[in-house]
């Protein structure tokens, strides 16, 4: 008998694949409604996310992908606009006294939480100040896994006392005697008022960190430590369900209590699905297979495939939009300035005006990156701070190599072989950083580089274990302070065997410290702006770090996406996004 | 046979507290601070010494040891420092997805793979026969992340026939990459092992009398000596189980498969300790489970296997 292979297995083999295709959901089968003002109504957005979310529990609310889901579930009391000026959200308006310590909210009296089993017969109740209190307390709380207690504890009157007797009763394994955090006070069911121990101006901005969203009572009781993973809240979609590492969904609240210029209810879109697609590369992928409707970040290796020298799309992918926008973000190698080789502020400056950033944006980030750093860490596109009075360093081979020589190194002869530490990930870090060694050579520097995972890369850091290393700062909120703080003295700690987080340099001015703590207490935003203009010139004159770039954020968009803006501070918004197919 | 599960059951025990014991050391060696990952660049010494006393990281190492073993004996893992979700119910939930790769790739393999062994070995050192051969061995020498990258970029993004990257709830199609990716080494092994097997049955005296006798060719090669060459596919199908429920670490990650894979790479990416511990002890439980069912099935079926 002829057994004949090919005609065997062949047949089955193709009948078996195809038995699969068409078993897939086409993404994309949207029933869209007109609504006024030419607008369309209804389909799910797709986006992507390419790290995973830590939870939806505003209280454990410090990473970025968490904070754009959340952004669609859950309001706050101010929130940014794409301009990063503050605008109402919860909160209709909002008074700050002259001395900078009493903040008082005029809450709106219309808006419901989502309906969900957790309210009596299921149905959302109504937000009220009490709410605010809660939810503001128990960020407080560390007992919730709070991630974000030392944003408030500091300035907020009786925070400090109540954080504390929650540590305190942790160590003592006993019930915490709490009472009421004073500085948060409910003045009736539409009014909400803070007061602060000092005056900090930029505590209005502590309103649209992710830790400030507002969640009801009821539905904390009723999930307990599930809340993080059955969100309740005001936003204008609803949770339905998430599968780490695969998806998450969200259906539209019609009860939402915003309304456009046309007076159409938002939000527009019948529902939002994120994806989570860690590999950027496979997220492009997707986005061209139209899986997918958005694509943040670019690969590197195809940045060029994808974007011309004028910064528009090549031909292959003009049919697909394309967003950028300079990043509140500065990119730069810190220095150890308590080290016997970076204590010289001179061998810090020389290394500042050695290395050329224009070639390094144009030959290695190709284009990607915004500007370089030559103003300093503040990036100019901060709001109301003008960064370009501030003198930093551009490329001047001469001057770094005079600096060299003052500081008793001519031609880096006796300068000792310095090792640059950079963390693995993170795209160019090791290409930027082979191009710094190159420069570097041209003073007499030697430079070895070492790379190492990042979890260990922050610790040897913030242990003064690395006198030369890589680092970035993206901006919580879009006041200077976010990023002088990583200049101020008394962030350094006394003993010098302890850590040093935040200044990791070791940074020490008093006379920086002075104006800034001035900077910080005056409510005035163009004196405030002024005084970070002159500490920041002081810091930047002692060169505790050496300034790269300022980050650029590029985002690829199918063509039927509308409004659905990219700001300097990647904020996700989908309230007034709509789908034009 | 009692004694012979019994002293199975006892290695077991012993290897999963080897494992554990292993896994929560090199937790503590590698360097980093899950606190401070957590609380981001901006976090002050006082605040992420507060996070490491709440996650219990400031107990000597014993205590933490001590504390997990204590734990994971009733069942309670933690939960996971990055997500907050409780380790051994996420977990529970991850597996269905893993099982359904490893299973789906498991059966694919071994009909393929038998299927294509019998016809090798009906027609020895043809063309056929060693087309099939030259492809169990790049079957077998290729490393299946690769092999999974190249399959996303032909039949994904070239050809788009098949999504790169997703879970079944969007439709049967998402599991037809990986499982391939996952199915042609065991595929090519199972293939190779029936070929040999079938050859050196279909020489046997019986087979030759069956044909001798007249018996339809069919029934010779199903009856008679498939059923005999079985055997040590079987054991090899076994073993694959557990390899396949232990070993989808890189496929999950490259077709973003929301399995045990997925979430251990993503675990130790966080430094998420207790989640890396979960995932290893859970896999290690069931690499140990399959073993010890196979094992006493074996000795069930094969009188050979020494009891002792």
């Amino acid at each position: 008998m002829k057994i004949k292979f090919m005609t065997t297995l062949t047949p089955l083999i193709i009948i078996f694949l195809i038995s699969f295709i068409g078993c897939g959901k086409k993404s994309g089968d949207d029933n869209l409604v007109e609504l006024k003002g030419g607008i369309k109504g209804g389909g799910i957005m797709i986006t992507n996310e390419n790290e995973n979310i830590r939870g939806l529990d505003p209280v454990g609310m410090n990473d970025v992908v968490s904070h754009h889901v959340s952004h669609q579930l859950y309001d706050l009391l101010i929130d940014l606009d794409t301009n990063l000026q503050l605008k109402p959200m919860l909160a209709k308006k909002w008074e700050i006294t002259p001395d900078g310590l009493t903040y008082t909210f005029h809450l709106r009296n219309d808006v419901l939480f989502h309906d969900n089993p957790c309210f009596p017969g299921g149905k959302g109740r109504k937000f009220v100040a009490e709410d605010v209190k809660y939810s503001f307390t128990r960020v407080l709380d560390t007992r919730t896994g709070s991630l974000g207690f030392d944003f408030y504890k500091n300035y907020v009157e009786g925070a400090k006392e109540f954080n504390d007797e929650i540590t305190k009763s942790l160590n003592e394994s006993r019930e915490p005697k709490l009472k009421d955090v004073s500085g948060y006070k409910v003045i009736d069911d539409t009014t909400f008022q803070i007061r602060l121990t000092k005056p900090f101006a930029p505590f209005i901005y502590y309103m649209c960190l992710g830790f400030a969203y507002i969640v009801p009572k009821e539905a904390v009781d009723k999930y307990g430590k599930d809340f993080f993973q059955n969100p309740v809240g005001t936003g204008p979609f609803v949770f339905e369900n998430w599968t780490p590492d695969l998806e998450l969904n969200m259906k539209r609240n019609p009860n939402y209590w915003d309304k456009d210029v046309h007076g159409n209810s938002i939000p527009y879109l019948s529902g939002v699905k994120f994806r989570f697609v860690k590999d950027l590369s496979q997220q492009l992928l997707e986005f061209r297979n139209g899986n997918i409707y958005d694509s943040y970040r670019i690969p590197n290796e195809l940045f060029k495939t994808i974007v011309t020298e004028e910064k528009t799309l090549t031909p292959e992918y003009s049919k697909f939009v394309v967003q950028r926008k300079t990043a509140l973000a500065t990119q730069y190698y810190g220095f150890l300035v308590t080290s016997k080789t970076f204590s010289d502020v001179r061998v810090r400056q020389a290394f500042n005006y050695a290395v050329d950033r224009d070639k390094i944006l144009k030959y290695v980030m190709q284009g990607s990156a915004s500007d370089p750093a030559i103003y300093g860490l503040v990036p100019p596109v901060t709001p109301n701070y003008n960064a370009k009075r501030i003198k930093g360093y551009s490329f001047d081979l001469q001057k770094a190599k005079q600096l060299m020589s003052d500081a008793g190194y001519p031609g880096g002869e006796g300068f000792p072989e310095v090792t640059l530490n950079i963390n693995e990930g993170g795209g160019r870090n090791t290409q930027i950083a082979e191009a710094v060694q190159d420069m570097l050579k041209e003073i007499g520097v030697t430079v070895k580089l070492q790379l190492l995972q990042f979890a260990q890369h922050l610790d040897n850091i913030d242990a003064g274990r690395t006198d030369f290393y890589r680092l970035g700062w993206n901006a919580d909120y879009p006041d200077p302070e976010t990023f002088l703080n990583l200049f101020y003295g008394k962030n350094v700690p006394a003993n010098p065997k302890d850590k040093s987080p935040i200044n990791s340099f070791r940074y020490k001015n008093p006379k920086f410290d002075e104006l800034f703590e001035k900077a910080i207490a005056t409510t005035d935003i163009k004196e405030r702006n002024k005084l970070y203009e002159e500490a920041e010139q002081l810091a930047v004159n002692d060169a505790p770090m050496l300034f790269l770039y300022y980050d650029e954020d590029w985002r690829l968009v199918q063509s039927f996406v509308r409004d659905y803006a990219l700001d300097p501070m990647h904020r996700v918004n989908m309230r007034f996004t709509w789908l034009d197919k | 046979m009692a004694t012979y599960i019994l002293r199975k059951l006892l290695y077991s025990i012993l290897i999963l507290i080897g494992v554990i014991t292993v896994t929560f050391s090199l937790m503590y060696v590698i360097p980093g601070d899950p606190a401070r990952l957590m609380l981001g660049q901006r976090a002050d010494i006082a605040s992420i010494d507060a996070v490491r006393k709440q996650l219990g990281l400031d107990d000597p190492l014993y205590v933490q040891y001590g504390r997990f073993m204590v734990k994971a004996v009733q069942g309670d893992l933690g939960r996971s420092y990055s997500s907050n979700r409780d380790v051994l119910k996420t977990i529970i939930e991850t597996f269905p997805a893993t099982a359904l790769l490893a299973f789906s790739a498991l059966v694919l393999s071994s009909i393929l793979g038998i299927l294509i062994g019998v016809i090798s070995s009906v027609k020895p050192y043809t063309f056929a026969d060693n087309a099939s051969m030259l492809l169990a061995l790049f079957g077998i020498s290729f490393p299946p992340f690769a092999l999974g990258l190249i399959m996303a970029l032909v039949f994904g993004a070239w050809l788009k026939w098949f999504p790169i990257s997703g879970y079944v709830n969007n439709g049967m199609i998402y599991l037809v990459l990986p499982m391939l990716t996952l199915a042609l080494r065991p595929l090519s092994i199972i293939a190779r092992l029936t070929r040999s097997s079938m050859l050196d049955v279909l020489g046997q005296d019986y087979v030759r009398t069956a044909r001798a006798k007249g018996v339809n060719e069919w029934k010779v090669i199903i009856r008679h000596a498939l059923r005999n060459a079985l055997n040590p596919v079987i054991t090899t199908i076994s073993a694959w189980l557990a390899a396949l429920l232990g070993g989808t670490f890189f496929i999950e990650y490259i077709f973003n498969w929301p399995g045990i894979g997925l979430l251990a790479i993503n675990s130790i990416l966080s430094l998420d300790f207790p989640m890396i511990q979960g995932t290893v002890l859970f896999t290690a439980v069931i690499f140990i489970i399959v073993n010890v069912i196979v094992d006493v099935v074996y000795a069930f079926l094969d009188p050979k296997v020494k009891l002792t």
